[in-house]
């Protein structure tokens, strides 16, 4: 070999050495490491409603031995484009109403030695329920309640499917790369409740009858969990092994969107092939989600003398702006102004009992102030309600705020207030000024579904043909608006 | 240059051998331990003697039945029924349970056997310990209280506690912020904002709780009846649990091994 031909090799076999070397040192592939980059928190204030319909199926027992009261009802949904895809979900959804009805007893720690599987049962029921239906997921939960040789017990389970192939979704579907870290710790502070341990024994919840009896691994992939307006719904039952129950039925934990909103993707079941149609009746019909499933606080006062009695209430969920804490809290202080609220001019005679109910609610991108005052004077009650509106950094929100600039609500919701009072009180007159006076006087709130609009009192006829002043209060669905006109 | 090529490719050798990504040195430590084989069924469930402990002992209760009856746990959970350390004693003193597991310490379970008239075998199968938290860091003014009752010099390391403080903590004494639990909530998810104290330096670990190095631990008993025959379904269940395969079902589970 020459020598310039030995070098190269030589060369080459110092390059080698040098890698082996490196690889070495470092850990061959020991893994890579991983940046802990800062995860923007998302919000999630809206979703999208499917549009699909539903019915209950009542179901006979044939049974040579059926209980001696017994209720069956199972789901069937309508409206899919896809009728393979609509068959495969009723056909789940029979499936698994079967498969409750063939169960015996429940799958509880020590169920067979405290219950006679073989006595007759006193009553059984197995229900269904739509908890959620929103971005093409449905979200169905499946009780069954028995009583049998003096037990009671439940059983469940739930379904969720995409309704985009028909697909049963598992809760690692719900989140990014199936990543249920964030969750795993919400459900860990939530059971692991330190508070409540005692010594000698395990976390005992008074409330619900559930111990832990060994440590929360994380949810398995086959969690049973339902979705509603606040967020996923988690069922602990015999299914999850540290959970020890001694009342034989499912401890179900509410997670907020709010909670997990790095990681909960659900936005990816909206992902849909150019072309393809999955509702018979396409829709944009949107939704607003629940800010935190928690009402934090719980302010009260009373306070009365004479023929005056006073008692306030505020409660609202957290992540209130300052300025709605502020509104809030000047809402619950009586003060006189109130009597003539609800009674008008007209000065109260006889004992005169006020209820003044305060709530704050975070919906969507908006903090709501509801305040629900109510007079009671003998048989006689009275009520004005009245709504304020702040966004999240305490701006207070408007009308003209919460629609697209130059868009006529004002006509959509004079229209509706008119079908609202035509529908409930057919023989009221209805003139044009006193309609747009009420309107011009109303104040609104942002709920789940619609609009809440709220109107000063106005004369109503009680069942007993009794006169009564009430605020009328009726939603107006997001979608008569149009989802393009409003901020969401 | 014959001589550079050698003497080259003999560091290469050399390099390779003493790197080659750790999968050498990964295979020998294999081949140096021993494979701990899984416990066998070995009886039926029909066959599984009654038995009976503590909630906490649920969890190794059942999967010892399962590997020992090759049962599913569904089968196994309707058929197990913990009700209790003291029910599940009484049971066992009054000859209603063959095999029991309940925590505690040899000497108070062997003085409550001598009570009821019956003499008991105690097989130690796994540890278990208390963990020493507060549910977020102590504020300026505890951790001052805290010095000056626990006698710690100032300056003393942060999230540690004297032996002398945690029994005061145990024996309710000391009213301070921080509490005790079984040691099994601090693994797994552990609540965010919660601080692990360690107790005389030392924090509690698989290694330290094994060691009795950390000072708070204590026992999980398989207790039968001394007069069980050799033989009998439930000698043969708690001899298992306290042998390698079981104690390895027990790690498997969650436990700290005895």
């Amino acid at each position: 070999m020459s020598d310039i031909k030995m070098r190269k090799t030589v060369g080459m076999v110092m390059t080698v050495m040098l890698t082996v070397g490196m690889l070495g040192l470092t850990g061959c592939g020991s893994g890579t490491q991983n940046s802990s980059a800062e995860i923007e928190k998302k919000e999630i204030n809206y979703l999208y409603q499917n549009n699909i319909s539903y019915k209950l199926v009542e179901m006979e027992d044939f049974s040579d031995t059926p209980p001696e009261e017994y209720l069956y009802t199972r789901i069937e949904i309508d409206g899919l484009a896809d009728a393979s895809v609509e068959q495969k979900i009723n056909g789940k959804i029979s499936e698994v109403f079967e498969d409750m009805l063939e169960r015996k007893g429940a799958g509880y720690r020590g169920f067979s030695s405290k219950v006679d599987l073989s006595a007759e049962k006193s009553s059984e029921t197995i229900s269904m329920r739509v908890t959620g239906n929103y971005n093409n997921i449905l979200s169905i939960l499946v009780l069954k309640n028995v009583e049998q040789g003096g037990i009671r017990y439940s059983d469940n389970e739930t379904l969720n499917f995409d309704l985009r192939t028909g697909e049963t979704v598992g809760i690692y579907d719900l989140f990014e790369d199936g990543n249920c870290d964030e969750l795993n710790r919400y459900i860990a502070n939530h059971v692991n409740v330190f508070g409540n341990v005692y010594a000698g024994g395990t976390v005992y919840d008074d409330s619900t009858g559930y111990h832990m009896i060994s440590v929360f691994k994380g949810v398995p992939e086959e969690q049973k969990f339902i979705l509603n307006e606040y967020g996923p719904v988690l069922l602990f039952d015999y299914t999850n092994p540290e959970f020890y129950f001694t009342d034989y039925r499912a401890y179900e934990i509410q997670a907020g969107y709010d909670a997990l909103a790095q990681t909960l993707d659900l936005d990816r079941f909206m992902e849909v092939k150019e072309g393809t149609k999955i509702y018979e009746t396409p829709t944009d019909r949107i939704m607003m989600v629940y800010g935190s499933a928690e009402t934090v606080e719980k302010k009260d006062s009373s306070s009365g003398s004479g023929n005056e009695q006073y008692s306030g209430t505020f409660s609202y969920m957290k992540d209130i702006p300052e300025a709605a804490l502020e509104c809030g809290n000047e809402l619950v202080k009586f003060n006189k102004d109130m009597v003539s609220k609800i009674t008008g001019s007209e000065p109260a005679s006889g004992g005169l009992r006020i209820i003044n109910k305060v709530k704050g609610s975070h919906v969507g991108a908006y903090y709501n102030i509801v305040q629900d005052l109510s007079g009671f004077r003998g048989n006689t009650w009275e009520q004005s309600m009245e709504a304020y509106v702040f966004d999240m950094e305490g701006n207070p929100v408007s009308l003209d705020d919460f629609f697209a600039d130059g868009y006529d609500y004002f006509s959509v919701i004079k229209s509706e207030l008119q079908s609202y009072m035509s529908n409930n009180n057919p023989d009221s007159v209805i003139d044009e000024s006193r309609l747009n006076n009420l309107v011009e006087n109303s104040s609104f709130y942002v709920d789940i579904y619609g609009l809440k609009i709220l109107t000063r009192p106005i004369e109503k006829t009680g069942s007993n043909g009794g006169k009564y002043k009430a605020s009328i209060v009726f939603e107006i669905p997001y979608d008569k608006f149009g989802t393009e006109n409003i901020k969401l | 240059m014959k001589k550079h090529v050698l003497f080259s490719l003999l560091i290469l050798l050399l390099v390779l051998s003493v790197t080659a990504c750790g999968s050498a040195q990964r295979s020998d430590t294999k081949a140096e331990k021993k494979e701990i084989p899984d416990l066998e069924a070995v009886m039926t469930l029909d066959e599984y003697p009654s038995c009976d402990g503590s909630p906490l002992a649920l969890p190794m209760s059942e999967a010892v039945c399962c590997a020992l009856t090759g049962a599913e746990r569904s089968a196994v959970c309707n058929k197990i029924v913990h009700n209790g350390k003291e029910s599940a004693l009484n049971s066992l003193f009054g000859g209603k349970t063959d095999i029991v597991f309940v925590e505690g310490d040899d000497a108070s379970l062997n003085t409550e056997a001598e009570k009821a008239g019956v003499k008991i075998e105690l097989f130690p199968v796994a540890r278990e310990y208390y963990a020493f938290y507060s549910k977020a860091e102590l504020t300026d003014e505890e951790k001052s209280k805290l010095l000056s009752d626990d006698g710690l010099e100032a300056g003393s390391s942060e999230n540690n506690i004297s032996a002398q403080t945690a029994s005061a903590i145990i024996e309710g004494g000391l009213k301070c912020s921080i509490n005790y639990a079984k040691g099994y909530f601090i693994s797994g998810y552990t609540p965010e904002g919660v601080v692990i104290y360690t107790v005389n330096g030392v924090a509690p670990d698989r290694d330290t709780i094994i060691s009795e190095e950390y000072p708070y631990s204590f026992c999980y008993y398989a207790i039968i009846r001394a007069d069980s025959p050799a033989g009998s379904s439930e000698r043969a269940v708690a001899e298992a649990l306290a042998g390698e395969s079981g104690q390895k079902l027990l790690e498997e589970t969650g436990y700290v091994r005895y």
